[in-house]
């Protein structure tokens, strides 16, 4: 059983723009921003195949979350697919794949993206830690039933 | 749940943890949607001030 997370988002500017922005430190920074005062971002990233973005974000540095994302294509102005990493509070975590793409849409852009690979592949991985015990339950129930 | 029937396996997973998933899947959905919103307003603000 695996379960795909599709996002998309019409954005008045042209691909090579939103690319561009989206692998900017102050637009990764912006990504993973929040209006609550004092919130936390620091990002880190090495934007080569294979290279790590690292971003550490949350309310106060003793609550801070964790996503580590390897890039394993960057195709400009249009895909960047990554394996992400998701690092809970508690030290837990788990891993989904993340595809990007920027489509020209008249003076805009679509950004679509696209979150796959969970539960199966957290299972696969053993990173299935960390996510709910139900959630557990059933991707458990599902791989069983697979055998 | 699961129960071996014959050759096929049949799997029931409760009301209460199906909520759970859901709620679960319901909140990350929230936080990547919120995140893809968020970066758009900032590109189009930078487009808008650069006219």
């Amino acid at each position: 059983m695996s379960r795909d997370l599709r996002f998309e988002r019409l954005i008045e500017a042209v691909p090579e723009r939103v690319f561009d922005a989206f692998t900017s430190p102050e637009g990764q920074r912006e990504f993973y921003g929040h209006d609550a005062p004092g919130w936390i971002v620091e990002s880190r990233c090495d934007l080569r195949v294979g290279g790590v973005w690292t971003i550490s974000f949350g309310p106060s540095p003793g609550e801070l979350y964790r996503h580590s994302h390897v890039f394993e294509e960057i195709d400009r102005p249009r895909r960047i697919r990554m394996t992400t990493t998701e690092t809970r509070l508690d030290g837990s975590s788990f891993v989904t794949s993340v595809e990007l793409t920027f489509e020209a849409r008249g003076e805009g852009t679509l950004m679509t993206m696209i979150h796959a690979g969970f539960p199966t592949r957290a299972l696969r991985d053993e990173h299935l830690v960390g996510l709910p015990d139900a959630f557990a339950r059933l991707a458990q129930i599902a791989l069983s039933a697979g055998r | 749940m699961t129960e071996k029937i014959g050759r096929a396996r049949e799997c029931r997973l409760g009301p209460a943890g199906l909520a759970e998933v859901t709620e679960w899947i319901e909140g990350y959905r929230r936080a990547w949607e919120g995140r893809l919103d968020r970066f758009g307003r900032y590109v189009e603000r930078t487009v808008v001030d650069e006219a």
